[in-house]
C-alpha cells in the first residue's frame, strides 16, 4: 500500500510537472477500459476462427440461436469454440462469447483448444503490453530517477552539507567547513590589535607627558632669560 | 531484436535522432528513453511450445478445467521477464551514467563561466599581486569542496538507482492492470484469480 501511494503521488506529480501529458484526456486514458478484457478474448476467438473452419450444423442447432464452429473431424459441438455469430451488437457478441469461452474453460479440457486461446493470448498481452510496460517503465524512471534531481537534490546537497559543516563527518572533510578554527584565528588576531592599539595609547601618553615636560622646561628658560 | 543490424541503425536515426551529437542531461535522458522505447518496440515475440502452454495451464484451486488467463499471465509474465530484463538494466545504467556525468558537466560550466567573469572583471580584483584573491575566497573551487559536492552528487545518482530499481522488480503489476484494472492489483490484495507467480 506504502508503494502504491508513493506511486500515485509521484504520478500525480510527474503528471503536473509533464507538459506532453497534461490535461484531462491523461487521466481519462490513465483509467482502465471495461471493453480490454473482452478484447482480449476476442483475439482468441477470432483468432480460433481463422484457424479453424465453420461448419454450421443447422440441423443439430436448432435451439441455439446461432451457428456452431467445430473442429475438423475431432470432437462434436459441445466440447469446441462456439463464438455466438450473426448478434447485430458487437458488445453484446462480445460478451457472449466471453461467457460461453469461460464456460468451456470450466468445464472441458482440450489441448488443441488451450494451445491455440492461451498461445493467441500471450501473444496478444506481450504485444500490448510492451507499449503500455514501455510508458510505465519510462514513467517509474521519470517519477523516480529525473524528479528527484528537480525536486529533491538542492535539499539533500543543502542538508548534507550542513551535516558535514557541523563536523558530524569528522575527518578532513570538516576542515573545510572548521569555522570554530577560524574564529579561534580570527579572536587571536582581535586580541593582538586590540594590544597593539592600548601600547600605542600608553606610548602615546608617555609621548604627550615628555611634550609637556619639554613645553614646561622651556616656559621655565624662557622667564630665567628675562 | 526482430530486426535487423542495419535496419536498427536505420530506425536510430530516423526515430531516435541525434545518434552522433554529443548531447548531455535533458536531452541525452530524452535520448535514451526514446532509444528504449524503440528497443522495447522492436524486441521479437516470444515463441510459445505446447509443453510451456501444458504445463502453465495446470490445475486451478476452484475448478479442473484450464484457467486460460492463469496461464496466459504465467507464460507472459515469464516471456516479459525474460525479454524485459537486460533492456531495464541496460536502461537503468545508461540513465545514472547520465546522471553522473551532471556533475563534472556543471563543474566545467561553472568554472568556465568564473574564468570568464575574472578575465572581463579584472580590474574588480582586489589589487593582489597574484590576481586571483575573488578566486581563492569563493569555496566553490576548493578542491576538497568539489570533491565533497562530487561525492555527494555520486550519493545522490546511487540512491534514485536503487530507488527505481525495485519499483521495476514487479513486472506483473503491468500485466494485472492491463488484465483486471488497476483496482485488483496485486498490492491491494483483492486479486480475482489465486495467480501468485
Amino acid at each position: 500500500m506504502i508503494r502504491c501511494r508513493d506511486d500515485l503521488s509521484s504520478m500525480t506529480r510527474f503528471v503536473t510537472w509533464d507538459l506532453q501529458e497534461r490535461g484531462g484526456g491523461a487521466l481519462r486514458r490513465a483509467l482502465p477500459d471495461q471493453q480490454d478484457i473482452v478484447s482480449v478474448y476476442q483475439v482468441a476467438v477470432e483468432q480460433s476462427k481463422k484457424s479453424q473452419p465453420k461448419q454450421v450444423e443447422e440441423g443439430k442447432s436448432k435451439g441455439k440461436s446461432s451457428g456452431v464452429v467445430t473442429k475438423r473431424g475431432e470432437q462434436d459441438s459441445s466440447g469446441a469454440l462456439s463464438p455466438i455469430e450473426d448478434v447485430e451488437d458487437n458488445r453484446e457478441r462480445d460478451y457472449a462469447n466471453l461467457v460461453q469461452l469461460m464456460e468451456g474453460a470450466l468445464c472441458t479440457r482440450d489441448s488443441s483448444r488451450t494451445n491455440l486461446v492461451v498461445g493467441g493470448l500471450v501473444q496478444h498481452i506481450v504485444q500490448q503490453w510492451r507499449e503500455a510496460f514501455c510508458k510505465s517503465a519510462i514513467t517509474k524512471f521519470n517519477c523516480y530517477f529525473m524528479l528527484p534531481f528537480v525536486d529533491d537534490f538542492h535539499r539533500y546537497l543543502r542538508a548534507e552539507l550542513h551535516r558535514v559543516s557541523e563536523g558530524e563527518e569528522g575527518g578532513e572533510l570538516s576542515e573545510i567547513f572548521d569555522l570554530a578554527s577560524a574564529r579561534r584565528g580570527l579572536q587571536q588576531q582581535v586580541d593582538a590589535l586590540r594590544n597593539e592599539c592600548s601600547a600605542n595609547k600608553k606610548l602615546q601618553e608617555k609621548f604627550h607627558m615628555v611634550a609637556k615636560m619639554m613645553q614646561r622646561e622651556q616656559e621655565r628658560g624662557g622667564f630665567a632669560g628675562q | 531484436m526482430s530486426v535487423s543490424e542495419r535496419t536498427w541503425d536505420h530506425l536510430l536515426q530516423s526515430e531516435v535522432g541525434n545518434t552522433q551529437h554529443k548531447l548531455y542531461g535533458g536531452s541525452q535522458y530524452h535520448r535514451v528513453l526514446r532509444e528504449f522505447n524503440l528497443a522495447t518496440r522492436c524486441l521479437r515475440l516470444p515463441t510459445i511450445t505446447e509443453d510451456e502452454i501444458a504445463n502453465a495451464a495446470g490445475i486451478g484451486e476452484t475448478h479442473d478445467g484450464v484457467n486460460f488467463l492463469r496461464a496466459s499471465c504465467v507464460i507472459a509474465l515469464e516471456k516479459a521477464q525474460i525479454s524485459f530484463d537486460p533492456l531495464l538494466d541496460a536502461l537503468r545504467m545508461r540513465i545514472s551514467h547520465i546522471m553522473g556525468r551532471l556533475c563534472p558537466v556543471s563543474e566545467y560550466m561553472i568554472r568556465q563561466k568564473a574564468d570568464r567573469k575574472a578575465a572581463s572583471y579584472q580590474y574588480m580584483r582586489d589589487g593582489r599581486p597574484d590576481g586571483q584573491s575573488t578566486f581563492s575566497t569563493d569555496i566553490t573551487h576548493n578542491p576538497q569542496f568539489r570533491s565533497l559536492v562530487r561525492s555527494l552528487f555520486d550519493e545522490f545518482v546511487q540512491k534514485c538507482s536503487d530507488n527505481v530499481s525495485p519499483r521495476l522488480v514487479c513486472l506483473c503489476c503491468v500485466c494485472w492492470v492491463f488484465l483486471y484494472g488497476p483496482a485488483s492489483h496485486p498490492c491491494h490484495d483483492a486479486t480475482p484469480l489465486n495467480f501468485r507467480p
